[in-house]
C-alpha cells in the first residue's frame, strides 16, 4: 500500500472516531448536565484526536519499509523521534 | 457553561476552519485571541484548546487532501525533519529574544509575504498552463526521496507535474520557520506554504495541503504537553474541535476548484492581516499605543 493511502485511511479513521466522541459527550452534557461520564467521553475523544498525528505517522514509516524505501522511512523515524523528544522535552519544562 | 455558548463557540469556528483548510494554515494565531476576548476563555485553556483545535483542521485537511491527491506526504515529512527541529530549539531559546522585537520581524517578514502572495499569483495560473513547474529540473535529495509528484487540478481541468528543487534551502529556511514558531507558539503555516511554494517549486495547491498535513503533526506534541499537564478543559475543546473541522472539511471541498491565482491573493490577504495583527502587538507592547483591532 502507498504511504499516502495508508496515511489517509489512519487519518480518517481517527478523525470519525474523535468527531464521533464529541459529539456523544457534549450530547450527554447538553442531556444531562456535567458529570463523570461526559467528562471522560470528551478526554478520549482529545486524545484520540491527538494521537492520530502520531499514528499517522507510524503507519507511513511501516509502508515505507514494506516498499523497501529506506531513505524515506529513514527521514519519517527522525521526525517520529523528534516528535517524541519535543513532547519529552515540553513535559520537562 | 451555557449550551447556546457551546452553540455559538461552534458556529463562529466554522469559517475560521473553512479558511485554514483553504490557504493551509493552523487557525491557532485567530482561535487564542477569539476564545479570550470574545468568549471570556482563560488564557491558558484558550492557548490549550487552540492547540487541539489546530490538531483538528490538521488532521480534517489532511485526511480530504491525501484523498484528493494533492497531498506529498513525502515532502512533508521530509520538511518536517527541520520545522520540529527549529521548533524545538525556538522553544528551548525564547527568553533569550525579547517578545516585542520577534513579533515585529515576524510582522514585517508576514506583510512582505502576503505582498509576493498577491503580486505573483498570475504568474502561478501562467506557469500551471505552460508546464513550468515540471520544467525545472529536480535536485539530486529530491530525485533520492522521490519527492516530485503531480496533482490533478480541477480548476484548470488538468493534471499539473512539479519537480522539488531547492531541497537544502528549503530545509535551511524551514528550521527558520520552525524557530520563529518555537518562538512565538504560533503552527507556522504561514511560513511552510510561501517556503515551498516560492523556493521549492511546488504548486500552491500542493503547498497548501502539505502545510496541513505538516501542521497535524507539529500541534499534536504540543497538544500532548496540554493534555498531560491537564490544561485542556474538554467542554471548550469539543466545541472548537467540532465547528473547526466542519469548516475545514467544507474548505477542502473547495480548494482545489478556486483559481490558483485567487487562492494566493487570499493567502496574501490573510498573511497580512497576521501581520498587521503581530505588529500591532508589537507596537502595542513597546510603546503602549494601542492600533484598531490590537489583540493584547
Amino acid at each position: 500500500m502507498r504511504p499516502e493511502d495508508i496515511a489517509q485511511r489512519v487519518l480518517t479513521v481517527g478523525l470519525a472516531a474523535s468527531v464521533l466522541l464529541f459529539a456523544l459527550g457534549l450530547g450527554s452534557y447538553l442531556a444531562a448536565g456535567y458529570g463523570d461520564f461526559p467528562a471522560k467521553v470528551l478526554l478520549m475523544a482529545t486524545t484520540v484526536l491527538v494521537a492520530t498525528p502520531f499514528l499517522t505517522i507510524t503507519a507511513v514509516i511501516a509502508a515505507h519499509v514494506a516498499r523497501r524505501e529506506f531513505y524515506n522511512a529513514a527521514v519519517a523515524i527522525f521526525v517520529f523521534l523528534l516528535m517524541l523528544l519535543s513532547v519529552v522535552l515540553g513535559l520537562k519544562h | 457553561m451555557e449550551p447556546l455558548t457551546l452553540i455559538t463557540i461552534m458556529l463562529t469556528l466554522l469559517p475560521i476552519g473553512f479558511l485554514a483548510a483553504l490557504v493551509g494554515i493552523g487557525g491557532g494565531t485567530i482561535v487564542v485571541p477569539l476564545l479570550t476576548l470574545v468568549f471570556h476563555v482563560d488564557i491558558k485553556e484558550a492557548i490549550a484548546a487552540g492547540s487541539v483545535t489546530v490538531v483538528a483542521t490538521g488532521v480534517t485537511s489532511a485526511s480530504r487532501y491525501l484523498k484528493q491527491g494533492l497531498t506529498n506526504v513525502r515532502l512533508g515529512i521530509f520538511l518536517n525533519t527541520s520545522t520540529v527541529l527549529g521548533a524545538i530549539m525556538g522553544a528551548l531559546f525564547t527568553l533569550t529574544a525579547p517578545p516585542t522585537v520577534l513579533y515585529f520581524a515576524m510582522s514585517v517578514l508576514l506583510l512582505y509575504v502576503g505582498i509576493n502572495q498577491i503580486t505573483t499569483s498570475k504568474g502561478e495560473v501562467a506557469r500551471i498552463e505552460r508546464g513550468s513547474f515540471a520544467k525545472v529540473k529536480g535536485d539530486r535529495l529530491a530525485r533520492l526521496l522521490r519527492l516530485s509528484s503531480s496533482y490533478y487540478d480541477k480548476a484548470s481541468e488538468r493534471e499539473v507535474t512539479y519537480n522539488v528543487t531547492r531541497t537544502p534551502m528549503g530545509l535551511l529556511a524551514s528550521v527558520f520557520a520552525g524557530l520563529l514558531s518555537g518562538m512565538l507558539g504560533i503552527g507556522g503555516g504561514v511560513l511552510k506554504v510561501p517556503i515551498m511554494n516560492l523556493v521549492m517549486n511546488v504548486p500552491m495547491k500542493v503547498a497548501v495541503a502539505t502545510s496541513k498535513f505538516m501542521i497535524g503533526m507539529t500541534a499534536a506534541t504540543a497538544a500532548c504537553i496540554y493534555i498531560e499537564a491537564g490544561r485542556v478543559n474538554p467542554l471548550i475543546v469539543a466545541p472548537t474541535v467540532l465547528g473547526i473541522s466542519t469548516g475545514a472539511f467544507l474548505g477542502t471541498k473547495v480548494m482545489n476548484r478556486v483559481r490558483a491565482d485567487r487562492l494566493k491573493v487570499i493567502f496574501g490577504a490573510v498573511m497580512m492581516y497576521i501581520g498587521y495583527l503581530m505588529l500591532a502587538r508589537a507596537i502595542y507592547a513597546a510603546t503602549g499605543i494601542e492600533l484598531p483591532g490590537c489583540l493584547r
